[in-house]
């Protein structure tokens, strides 16, 4: 370890701009969280435009804040009202509710804040070793590996997407179209611009998800009008944990880091697959699996530790191959692009102290959220009663002001406008929108890979075998298409065994 | 579309056969679906366009890609994928029909109110941005406020009035002087 490129990312992490950005990070994630309705995607993307006012450490650090923020937040009206603020608190609703109906609902959430915060410090640990050495197998990566890579994510995600494979993929290809306008990288010619000048510069990936996420979700909260909430009081003593409830907890916080890390580093949507995945271990390993679904404190505190735990794993491929694999790594991709950053395997070499100074950023993150939640917590929830149409009037202004801010350019709120409605209309026709947002990042890394390769290609068409690791992509590719259904295909074609291998046991156990 | 038009006639019939509330859930099943084969058949409409639109670029040659080509590339394989869904969709309920998206709220039952409220939400947000061009931020900040919470209906003028007078300031204030944001002042100032 080199203590001077430590002491330079410390120095770095307490600039004015990180540690602003870091504050209110934290803080609008934790809102998030707590607030049914915007998303943390959706957060992320109304602040994108403002991470453009602060510098790399403060943009990346502001934006992951809120995503690990919401993680926290969400947990919180998920076990007091079982009301998941977020996506991946739904399976920490289940017993934490059941805790908070016996009287347990404090304890239950510091459970799930200490154990956020172990996932996230044992997170960003491994994170700190496994970025750099994917990043020196990276390294020797050329088009042809980070065409096949960049294809493998957007499929690999489409196939865990909301919805069928083909509409996920017509989804992210949709993104990659909309990446296409602007001028053409290779030739310099202009492509769908339509005579209007702004489109020359292409579409701002800060518009797309602000438009896609934020205002889509606003445009629902209209929709819908959500309504007010009773919150349970929750005082500062009934935060402490019991001995008992402490010590059947710390194997689910550790088993649950693993799993959340683990499902970080593959495509899709970790926070929420790693806490059904963590939930499904616990009830199995389980001495006491009649308490699950009543009130079982391993049931909230392997999720929650598991979401918390897949958000340092999704920065691994973000920052080591600079290929987001879900939708909140393709908002930080479009921040780091807007601060001219470029993450990928030369960014820990050529840039050593803002690699360092993002994971000890996100390391802060999670102290301050510890620090933020567990005495805060009565105050959170009271936000719940901040009347909806107030709150609904200042993020609409905040995300139309920020949409501008971001290029000074009027014709890029229109684009919101556009976005949000085509986000409405996705919800509305249940088309996922995750794959397209990857789409429309991995877009460029796509096509200009796609003409690399073919010029090196030669017009080979066996060229791949040559390249053994876009070889390995390209194979993981069609297992991802074809693996599920020639699962299906096995299961359906053994179904019929099982009645008959049933009465064969039963005809043998007589 | 003949199994399309009995899987709707087989929901009807389910509904009319639950006493309580599942014919509303009948109703909101039968227009998600006619919603959907719009929003499809749209998408359709548009990749063919995107596909027809690449073809007017240089193609160039397999080992040399140019301009067209990967629009090409990614507009027939959207033009195949949409035509995949509209096939399944016609051929009766998917999983991609029926389960939920993961972040759907928007997807719940509104009935027409809903619709309306956010076409005048949107058509607030374009006056927003005409405003933006013509009176400046601040006139325009102070309008898209008011007419969000005109919309909410749930507070005397005066509160609505107040608050949006504070979020003009307060817009002002963070982007103008805070971060230094250069926003359009119209003829106001």
């Amino acid at each position: 370890m080199d203590f001077s490129l430590l002491s330079a990312a410390l120095a770095d992490l307490f600039t004015p701009s990180a540690l602003i950005g870091l504050l209110v990070g934290t803080l609008v994630g934790s809102l998030t969280g707590v607030l049914p309705g915007l998303g943390a995607v959706g957060a992320m993307a109304v602040l994108m435009p403002f991470s453009v006012s602060l510098d790399a450490t403060g943009a990346i650090v502001m934006l992951t804040g809120v995503y690990i923020g919401a993680q926290y937040g969400g947990s919180t009206t998920a076990i007091l009202l079982r009301l998941p603020g977020e996506s991946s608190s739904v399976i920490t609703s289940i017993d934490g509710f059941e805790m908070t109906k016996r009287g347990r609902g404090g304890a239950a959430l510091a459970i799930s804040a200490i154990g956020s915060f172990v996932a996230g410090t044992l997170s960003v640990a491994a994170l700190m070793f496994a970025a750099p050495a994917l990043s020196d197998v990276a390294i020797r990566f050329s088009a042809p590996e980070f065409l096949t890579l960049a294809v493998l994510a957007l499929f690999a995600l489409s196939r865990v997407a909301a919805g069928s494979l083909a509409l996920s993929l017509a989804a992210a290809l949709l993104g990659v179209a909309l990446s296409t306008v602007g001028v053409d990288p290779i030739s310099g010619l202009p492509r769908f611009t339509f005579g209007i000048q702004e489109l020359s510069r292409g579409l701002e990936t800060a518009t797309i998800a602000v438009g896609l996420f934020g205002l889509a979700e606003i445009l629902g909260s209209v929709r819908s009008k959500r309504h007010q909430f009773d919150v349970a009081n929750v005082r500062m003593r009934d935060l402490i944990p019991s001995r008992e409830e402490v010590r059947r907890s710390g194997a689910p916080i550790l088993r649950g880091s693993g799993i959340g890390f683990l499902f970080g580093l593959m495509p899709g949507p970790a926070a929420v697959l790693s806490t059904y995945a963590s939930y499904g271990v616990e009830r199995r390993v389980s001495k006491r699996k009649d308490e699950f679904g009543r009130g079982a404190v391993e049931g909230v505190a392997g999720p929650e530790s598991a979401n918390n735990a897949a958000s340092g794993g999704a920065m691994v491929p973000l920052l080591a191959l600079g290929i987001p694999f879900a939708a909140p790594t393709a908002i930080l991709l479009g921040a780091l692009t807007l601060q001219d950053v470029a993450p990928g395997p030369l960014l820990i070499t050529q840039q050593p102290v803002l690699f360092l100074s993002i994971i000890l950023g996100l390391y802060a993150a999670n102290i301050v959220l510890l620090l933020l939640n567990l005495p805060l917590v009565r105050i959170f929830t009271l936000l719940l009663r901040v009347p909806q149409d107030f709150l609904l009037a200042g993020i609409v202004l905040v995300t139309l002001v920020g949409t501008y801010a971001v290029r000074n350019s009027i014709f890029d709120v229109y684009v919101v406008i556009a976005m949000g409605l085509l986000g409405h209309v996705m919800i509305r026709a249940r088309i996922p929108r995750a794959p397209m947002i990857l789409g429309f990042v991995l877009g460029a890394v796509i096509e200009t890979s796609f003409s690399q390769t073919m010029a090196l290609s030669g017009g080979d068409a066996f060229y791949l075998l040559h390249r053994p690791i876009a070889l390995v992509f390209a194979v993981a590719t069609v297992l991802v298409l074809v693996a599920p259904m020639l699962l299906g295909f096995v299961r359906r074609w053994r179904a019929p065994d099982i009645p008959e291998r049933r009465r064969e046991e039963a005809h043998e156990t007589e | 579309m003949r199994k399309a038009v009995s899987w709707r006639r087989e929901l009807r019939g389910a509904a009319e056969r639950v006493p309580t509330r599942a014919p509303l859930r009948h109703l909101r099943a039968v227009s998600a679906g006619r919603y959907r084969v719009i929003v499809i058949g749209l998408l359709l409409a548009t990749s063919c366009l995107y596909t027809l639109y690449a073809l007017a670029y240089p193609l160039g040659a397999i080992t040399r890609p140019e301009a067209g080509t990967f629009p090409l590339i990614i507009g027939t394989a959207l033009t195949i994928a949409v035509l995949v869904v509209l096939v399944r969709d016609a051929a009766g309920p998917n999983e991609s029909t029926l389960l939920a998206d993961d972040d759907d709220v928007a997807s719940e039952p509104a009935g027409v109110g809903g619709e309306v409220r956010v076409l005048l939400f949107l058509l607030n947000l374009v006056l927003y941005v005409l405003l933006l061009d013509t009176a400046g931020q601040f006139i325009a900040s102070f309008v898209v406020v008011l007419v969000v919470l005109l919309l909410a209906r749930s507070r005397p003028p005066w509160q609505q009035a107040l608050f949006a007078i504070s979020m003009m300031i307060g817009s002002y204030l963070i982007f103008e002087v805070l971060l230094n944001v250069p926003l359009p002042q119209g003829f106001t100032f």
